[in-house]
């Protein structure tokens, strides 16, 4: 388990892709399609669940074991069926999604923080900085993060917390390499000199120019690494590094399953299945940002 | 014109839906052997969508149509692709404009020019390379054997451009056409690319030459065609256009170029600007104590060089602008002109020497280095207008933003912004509903007059105008300088003005520096350097400029 | 490619490659520095957090060892010396080749790694591969042809990217190991084995090579020597492949070394759910049963992984761009 793949990539093209001169990205407008409306409802329903569980799920509750109710199929009862102990799997999911969504966006905001305060630093603090910093975020990519979420679960005890900063910090190298190769680019712009020449101070610059063009194309990052955050997460807790059983949690949830997937199917693939959805519509929601913002820019 | 080699008759090319505006219309023109055909426009103009649709590649969704399109007899129209593939590269060879993006990077120029060679059957390996270096000696690029090793961004790109059009000869085809094959080049060089393409003619070829420059192809072509906005506005024999131009629109391109038979700014009567020390000319005695607004002395600076050595970019440059003077200062790619204005600007220090500025020490080396804190407070004075105003805009600021933060930077308190924006836009003749645009949705030359109100929000008493027309159609050029010189005449304004076209810097220099590799060659008043000049580069400037001169006027 | 190949027998050519070499070996010093840091962070980390160490040496919690047996296994392992001691004697033990025994297993780590390294490194170089593949089937059969064909191309590499490893293990598992029995359902001998564990880690990460490699291929494709290329009567395939792809797969390969890393972070749940032999489940069960010195071993292992295929990477980018031979960093 290791950084956020969106911000590796971005980092990486980033790196990689020389500067796009005298071309433009075509079909920059674009009516917003199908697939983005459909990921627009279902994070909307999520956010639904997450602040009125009950009201989606017609007053369901997550934890009522009905032992005479295991193991039924999907059907017009339980729309996703019923797991070991009789409980409902669609309002568990339902119940689920408050956690999962936190840990996406709590994660993915700790590494943030790290990934900022090492960019700045790097992309600002001279050469001897930057090298540093470079250094530093090879040690983070290095690291194995199962190894962190461990120990920091031995240390926090099984939940939640351990997981958002495994996770989280897991993630920071690889923001921490796209900010501080946005403020390097940044930095020597054009515009930056021409700020300078102007006789603005470097405080001033710094506010004005470097980092709120920067942390643009972090937004996007950002909205794929929430994704990818749920996906790590899920797959600690699966390995039982969460929130333990019974708790609501689509990582809790598939790893009990687990062991029934020979025998009922549906324990596993309508978590995963969320889990996949969530993914999916940050990327698209992510993706239509990113196209509005080139088409913005060029 | 049934001998013709390209017959074109009412070329019509459209992108997207039928009902979309065609981008060329009715567009009929003939390339016979031996002829160079020029279609010149400016940009926007379609003539580069022409030369597409004429290979067959004008791009996803357009539709190409004509009542005639032919091209030795062959009818281009409803060719399918793998008969196009035949006629493309063997028998009609095309030069790309942008040579450096035109060549792959990551491949040496002989490996692209063998590809071409291998598309259409150069099986052996040997032949292939022998026939390879013949064409780049053919060219005219020196050590062909060297050069084939070499990938397009270690070249310069006069050399690039001889490549490509290597690239373009391969299988000798009886059609070459050239897309803007001279625009990023150096006066000098683009002369002698241009030259080539007359070479090509000379061996009973057709050239088809596409350019935005008027007085360039003139030089070459035997007929022109003058397009804009997708029809023709003109065509004939190059001579009888060049003289007897019968659209106005063909007048305003020819106007707007900077020419040397034009007049430059009379001489002052004493040497205002320069590097000798103005003592040694004949002066007023008024005059010569004044004391010069920007003080160069003896600045060099060297960067590392690609072979680890370092490169010289200033080598012992000094100058002098006296306040309300224009000096020019021009000079082939690369000769140091813009680090020469990095300095100035004090945005790097110099190895040695030191700059002064208003009295003031401004930047320097060593014991005479100034810090930033010391300049910040007077930075306002220095205005800078850049080659690629876009680039210097914040992308996320309107024009109001750019040019509230100019203000800001010069202590304009806030309730006196929104007014002097206004002036300020309408000092560079822009109308005040641009202030709400952001800078990217502006033409180019709009942009170029956001850069100056900027400039001129602190009441600067000298501008650096660093290359500031090079990027602009020719008639806009025109307009750019001329608002440059009122802005001059109305508030007193040094100008360090940076080109690499003499003609551009003539018309507005009261004196001119040549530089070269770092150094400065020659100096004189526009006037003395165009008509006696000394230096070999300043004499090739002054040909270049001189391109349409056999015709006589 | 006669030409390119020649860069290096001509003239400036033999500057070129002392910079490489001077290059590969600064990344190589650096990826050393890397390697020990790692090795620091997770040495203190692992003794920092709480828990009783002595007692996962005599066997958990549950044992109930004697006053004596505790003193004898604090003088074995040096337990009493201070966590700097520790640590050096560690460092001197690395540079020797020692890796310590295992708490736990009573074994020398070495020998542990031995056996278990083979099996991830073997499946997450084969989930490598298979995403490569996967992802170029994809982009060079999709990218920019029939508008429908392009954006089916695009969806499935997003879906996939979407994909959790351990999600998609199981429901292979249950596809192809229990409605469809194709494929053994654990083990780790046989090389049909590779296959389900293979895909589960493949998938989604050849939806990210896709996409990326997609992008960048779209953007080459722009580029006017493309055009250039077909000007010259070179083929659409053939610009392609000649062309176009060669820059598409730059940010590629540099993604790859952070890819068989997180591959191999990956292996663990995928071990886990196939029962594979492998470090994965090792690391696992070393972290939980306070195994120091095997998880040590595991921390090692995968960072030199990560240092290696970084250094591999690197390689490969010259390689691939001979603009970074001539760069120097």
């Amino acid at each position: 388990m290791s950084a956020s793949l969106p911000a590796v990539t971005a980092a990486t093209t980033a790196d990689v892709v020389p500067p796009a001169t005298g071309f433009r990205r075509s079909a920059a407008f674009r009516r917003p399609g199908p697939g983005l409306l459909l990921a627009t409802g279902f994070l909307v329903f999520l956010l639904l669940g997450c602040v009125a569980p009950s009201l989606v799920t017609a007053g369901g509750d997550p934890f009522r074991i009905a032992p005479h109710e295991a193991f039924r199929p999907p059907g017009w009862a339980h729309p996703f069926g019923t797991d070991q102990s009789g409980r409902d799997i669609f309002v568990r999911i339902v119940f689920g999604a408050r956690e999962s969504l936190l840990v996406g966006v709590g994660a993915t905001g700790i590494a943030m923080m790290v990934a900022v305060t090492l960019g700045l630093l790097g992309g600002l603090g001279g050469h001897l900085a930057e090298r540093a910093v470079r250094w530093l975020l090879q040690v983070m990519f290095s690291f194995p993060v199962l190894i962190l979420a461990l120990l920091l679960s031995a240390g926090l005890g099984h939940g939640i917390w351990p997981l958002v900063l495994a996770t989280g910090l897991g993630s920071s190298a690889g923001y921490g390499r796209l900010v501080l190769s946005q403020v390097l680019a940044v930095r020597d712009a054009p515009y930056v000199e021409a700020a300078r020449a102007l006789g603005h101070s470097p405080a001033r610059i710094v506010h004005r120019h470097v980092l709120p063009n920067a942390m643009r194309p972090l937004v996007v990052a950002v909205m794929l690494g929430v994704g990818q955050a749920i996906i790590w997460s899920a797959s600690l807790s699966f390995l039982g590094l969460g929130a333990p059983p019974p708790a609501a949690e689509w990582g809790t949830m598939l790893s009990m399953g687990r062991d029934f997937v020979a025998n009922a199917w549906w324990l596993t693939a309508f978590p995963g299945a969320f889990v996949v959805m969530t993914v999916l519509s940050t990327t698209a929601i992510g993706h239509a940002l990113q196209r509005h913002l080139e088409s913005r820019a060029a | 014109m049934s001998d013709a080699l390209l017959l074109v008759e009412e070329l019509q090319v459209r992108f997207g839906g039928p009902g979309a505006p065609p981008v060329v219309r009715e567009l009929s023109f003939s390339v016979a052997p031996g002829e160079v055909v020029a279609l010149v426009g400016e940009s926007g103009s379609g003539k580069s969508v022409t030369a597409r649709s004429i290979m067959g590649l004008a791009g996803d969704g357009a539709q190409v149509s004509a009542r005639r399109l032919f091209f030795q007899g062959l009818d281009l129209l409803g060719m399918d692709e793998r008969r196009w593939r035949g006629v493309r590269g063997r028998r009609i060879g095309f030069v790309l404009q942008d040579a450096l993006g035109s060549l792959d990077p990551l491949r040496t120029v002989g490996a692209e020019i063998e590809e071409a060679l291998a598309v259409h059957g150069w099986r052996d390996r040997a032949a292939r390379r022998a026939e390879m270096l013949r064409l780049l000696d053919q060219v005219g690029l020196p050590d062909p054997a060297g050069r084939a090793e070499q990938r397009s961004e270690q070249m310069s790109g006069g050399q690039r451009q001889r490549a490509l059009i290597a690239a373009a000869l391969a299988h000798d085809p009886s059609l070459v056409i050239a897309d803007e094959p001279t625009t990023a080049l150096d006066a000098t060089v683009a002369a002698r690319i241009l030259d080539l393409f007359g070479d090509i003619r000379a061996r009973g070829k057709g050239v088809l030459l596409i350019s935005h420059d008027l007085d360039a192809v003139a030089r070459v072509a035997d007929r022109v065609v003058v397009m804009r906005d997708g029809e023709v506005m003109e065509q004939g024999d190059v001579a009888s256009v060049l003289r007897h131009p019968r659209h106005a629109y063909t007048r305003k391109l020819l106007d707007a170029v900077p020419r040397g038979d034009r007049p430059a700014r009379p001489a002052s009567p004493q040497r205002p600007v320069g590097t000798s020390a103005p003592d040694a000319a004949p002066s007023r005695a008024g005059e010569a104590r004044q004391e010069p607004l920007l003080e160069v002395v003896g600045l060099r600076k060297s960067f590392p060089g690609p072979d680890g050595g370092r490169r010289m970019a200033l080598d012992d440059v000094s100058l002098r602008i006296l306040p309300g003077r224009t000096l020019g200062l021009i000079g082939e790619s690369g000769c140091g002109k813009s680090t020469l204005a990095r300095i100035v600007l004090g945005l790097t220090a110099p190895d040695a020497g030191h700059v002064r500025f208003d009295g003031r020490a401004w930047n320097g080396a060593g014991a005479d280095a100034v810090p930033e804190r010391r300049r910040r407070p007077h930075r306002h004075a220095m205005g800078v207008v850049p080659q690629d105003p876009l680039a210097s805009f914040d992308p996320r600021w309107s024009v109001e933003a750019v040019l509230r933060d100019a203000l800001e930077a010069a202590s304009v308190p806030s309730a006196a912004r929104a007014p002097r924006i206004i002036r300020l836009l309408d000092a560079v003749r822009l109308p005040a509903g641009i202030a709400a645009r952001r800078p990217i949705e502006l033409s180019g030359g709009q942009r170029q007059r956001v850069a100056i109100a900027r400039a001129l929000a602190g009441e600067p008493r000298l501008m650096i105008c660093d290359e500031p027309v090079s990027a602009l159609d020719v008639s806009v050029q025109a307009q750019i300088l001329e608002l440059l010189e009122s802005l001059q005449n109305d508030l007193g304004v040094a100008l360090l003005f940076i080109s690499h076209d003499l003609g551009v810097v003539r018309r507005i220099s009261d004196w001119v520096v040549v530089m070269k590799e770092g150094r400065v060659v020659e100096e004189g008043t526009g006037t003395e350097l165009w008509q006696h000049p000394q230096h070999p580069l300043t004499r090739a400037l002054v040909q270049s400029t001189h391109r349409s001169a056999p015709v006589p006027g | 490619m006669s030409a390119s190949t020649a860069i290096a027998s001509r003239s400036g050519g033999a500057r070129t490659w002392r910079g490489v070499a001077v290059l590969l070996l600064r990344r190589v010093l650096l990826g050393l520095s890397v390697l020990l840091a790692a090795v620091t962070l997770a040495f203190f980390a692992l003794h920092v957090v709480p828990g009783d160490v002595v007692s996962a040496i005599l066997g958990g919690p549950a044992a109930n060892p004697t006053p004596e047996a505790v003193a004898a296994a604090i003088r074995e392992y040096g337990l009493d010396r201070p966590l700097i001691v520790q640590y050096l004697i560690y460092l001197v033990g690395l540079l020797h080749g020692d890796l310590g025994r295992s708490f736990t297993q009573h074994l020398p780590v070495a020998l542990i790694l031995r056996e278990q390294v083979g099996p991830t490194l073997l499946l997450t170089f084969w989930a490598l591969i298979l995403a490569w593949a996967l992802a170029l089937l994809s982009v060079l059969g999709t990218t920019r042809r029939r508008p429908w064909l392009s954006r089916l191309g695009a969806t499935l590499e997003t879906v996939a990217a979407a994909m959790p490893p351990f999600w998609l293990g199981i429901l292979l598992l249950f596809s192809f190991s229990f409605a469809m029995p194709l494929f053994p359902p654990a083990g780790s001998d046989r090389l049909s084995t590779l296959v389900l564990p293979g895909l589960a880690m493949a998938i989604p990460l050849a939806g990210f090579l896709a996409r990326v490699t997609r992008e960048a291929l779209e953007l080459a494709l722009e580029q006017p020597f493309i055009l250039s290329a077909r000007m010259r009567g070179l083929g659409d395939l053939s610009v392609r492949l000649r062309h176009a792809l060669r820059h598409a797969l730059l940010p590629g390969i540099a993604l790859s070394a952070w890819a068989l890393g997180a591959l191999v972070g990956n292996a663990v749940v995928v071990e886990v759910i196939f029962s594979r032999k492998g470090i994965g489940r090792q690391l696992f069960l070393a972290v939980s049963t306070q195994d120091i010195p095997l998880a040590m071993g595991i921390v090692l292992v995968v960072s030199a992984c990560y240092v290696l295929s970084n250094l591999a990477a690197d390689v490969l980018s010259l390689w691939a761009d001979p603009r970074l031979r001539s760069s120097r960093r």
